[in-house]
């Protein structure tokens, strides 16, 4: 009789597909013992290849099921889940390197932006699960003295994230994520950079302009709301403030602000 | 073996519920549907926040609520994983579930987590560790579990009890109860070639907190079928029967329908728990009349 441990280890690799042979007897009344083992094989990787379609929805659908499927199958070979959920981790968790596997998967290289389709496929994910809290208003604003705006910093919402793309992302995401037939989509038409908010719990994927995007990153690094404003303007000349943090107001992506002079870091 | 009191609050009714599924959290919020209590796998809910809480949290306002865990691993011979049993507790606490199960059954190999329940042989050490893991669970929730039987594809010949026998020693020694499921016990009598009756009978009436019901596919193997266990369809006719008469010996049980793939229209779905509260329906009227229970005249 195996111990349980020499048992399990037998039964774990012949599931990952080693021969059967090594768990020792089977009682195997009729069926043989490789077609029963087919069944946990089949289960095993059917459900966790599900799990990454339902995690990368829109990438499934550019590929098609059957390209998905195989190409699942490739991922999970170096990539099975770590933790007992396969929910709920984001970039950390089951299927988080997804893009960059993608990037380097040689069947998809006719399809260049697939690993950002899965950056926001990934991204709506951890949004999705991510920590609640509740956001401040535009009325948080109201009482600060338009001299003292620029000193301001703002803790942003955990779920926000921006995905930057040489490819136009967004138009690409987006039609195949909502329509019932994606429309056509120029790659030539340049890149596009996608901010994601979860205003209440529903996650919402806009189209921004560079210099939102810079504004965003600036004040999720630290940076008072003037230097993160003059940091977009660099990048982009024709950045609007007020839409810009309108759209980040309404989508709940400041937490807390502060209003003090920043000490510097010590 | 530590007794556990029973959980006051919120208890687990002794009527049909279903497992809950994302797709119908909209209808059952608005139209609030008679429903005895919903299942869900606690997985699902692990992450930090949005709308699957938020749902839950709705949901469980209206209605008692069953934690049922699918990766704790209980038959694994490497320790459990704290972070799991730490994330498991924090659900406990938060929604204060009815009930809280897990399985017969093991999952990971090397480290890696593999998403099914796989067979243990019915063997003292695989006992042993059960029971070990078994009070490790309890102890933290502090609370007892139920433990479901798995349905199984293959069976060892060093097994030394059977999978009742099994269950019974694991019950006595750390005071879990049983969680039966009828379609499991069926598929692997049809796979195993066991009688289901005799396996049901078997089982001690005062051990079972809860009953699983679910429908199953058939695969068949040159001249043989083997029956998988998918979640994907309406309880079988043979399922039924063994249900029925499971409940004429043990009495009324909360009973959930379970329903994960091909997941029908909410309609479907409660009209399948319907089924299953009439016959528990059906149990009390005999009862009733045979223990002369006024109410029932």
């Amino acid at each position: 009789m195996p111990t349980l441990r020499d048992f399990q280890a037998s039964f774990g690799a012949s599931v990952r597909g080693a021969s059967a042979t090594g768990l020792g007897l089977i009682r195997e009344n009729g069926i043989p013992l490789e077609r029963r083992m087919d069944v946990y094989r089949n289960n095993v990787h059917a459900s966790l290849i599900d799990a990454l379609a339902s995690a990368y929805p829109v990438v499934e659908r550019l590929v098609g099921r059957d390209f998905f499927r195989a190409m699942a199958l490739e991922f999970l070979r170096a990539h099975m889940p770590q933790n007992r959920t396969l929910t709920g981790f984001g970039g950390t968790g089951f299927g988080g390197e997804l893009p960059e596997f993608l990037e380097d998967f040689g069947p998809a290289s006719s399809l260049p932006y697939l690993g950002d389709v899965a950056r926001v496929d990934r991204a709506w994910l951890t949004a999705y699960h991510g920590a609640d809290y509740p956001a401040i208003d535009a009325d948080a604003l109201a009482q600060v003295a338009p001299e003292d705006l620029g000193e301001l910093r703002f803790h942003l919402h955990p779920t926000v994230q921006f995905v930057t793309s040489r490819y136009p992302i967004w138009s690409i995401w987006r039609t195949n994520k909502e329509d019932e037939i994606p429309s056509g989509v120029d790659l030539t038409s340049g890149g596009e950079t996608v901010c994601l908010l979860r205003p209440d719990a529903g996650v919402e994927v806009h189209l921004v302009n560079r210099g939102t995007a810079k504004l965003g990153e600036g004040l999720s690094r630290g940076l008072s709301l003037g230097a993160a404003f003059d940091a977009a303007r660099l990048d982009d000349e024709t950045f609007d403030l007020g839409n810009a943090l309108h759209l980040f107001l309404s989508g709940g992506a400041f937490v807390r602000v502060v209003h003090e002079p920043f000490l510097g870091a010590t | 073996m530590t007794n556990y009191p029973a959980y006051r609050p919120n208890p687990i009714p002794t009527r049909a519920g279903v497992g809950l599924k994302p797709v119908h959290y909209a209808e059952i919020l608005e139209s609030k549907p008679l429903m005895g209590w919903f299942e869900v796998h606690p997985e699902n809910y692990m992450g930090e926040g949005g709308s699957p809480h938020k749902y839950l949290d709705a949901i469980r306002r209206d209605y008692a609520l069953s934690l049922h865990g699918v990766g704790m691993s209980l038959g694994g011979v490497d320790p459990l994983d704290g972070d799991h049993l730490a994330r498991f507790k924090s659900l406990v606490d938060r929604y204060e579930p009815g009930l809280v199960s897990e399985h017969l059954a093991w999952a990971t190999h090397d480290g890696d987590f593999m998403n099914d329940l796989f067979p243990l042989p019915l063997t003292q050490e695989a006992l042993e560790v059960m029971c070990e893991h078994v009070d490790q669970m309890q102890a933290t929730l502090n609370r007892q579990i139920l433990v479901e039987n798995p349905s199984t594809y293959l069976s060892l010949d060093d097994d030394v009890m059977s999978e009742p026998e099994f269950l019974h020693a694991l019950a006595t020694k750390t005071g879990c109860g049983l969680l039966l499921d009828v379609n499991n016990v069926y598929v692997s009598a049809c796979n195993h070639g066991f009688d289901p009756i005799a396996y049901l009978d078997e089982i001690d009436a005062r051990l079972i907190g809860e009953i699983h019901l679910a429908g199953h596919a058939v695969e068949s193997i040159g001249d043989v079928e083997l029956r998988i266990d998918d979640h994907g369809s309406q309880v079988c006719s043979d399922v039924w029967g063994l249900f029925e008469r499971l409940i004429m010996r043990v009495g009324a049980k909360p009973t959930l329908i379970e329903w994960d793939t091909n997941i029908p229209a909410w309609a479907v779905l409660s009209h399948e728990a319907e089924r299953a509260q009439m016959v528990l329906d059906q149990n009390d009227l005999i009862l009733g009349r045979r223990h002369g229970d006024a109410n029932f005249a």
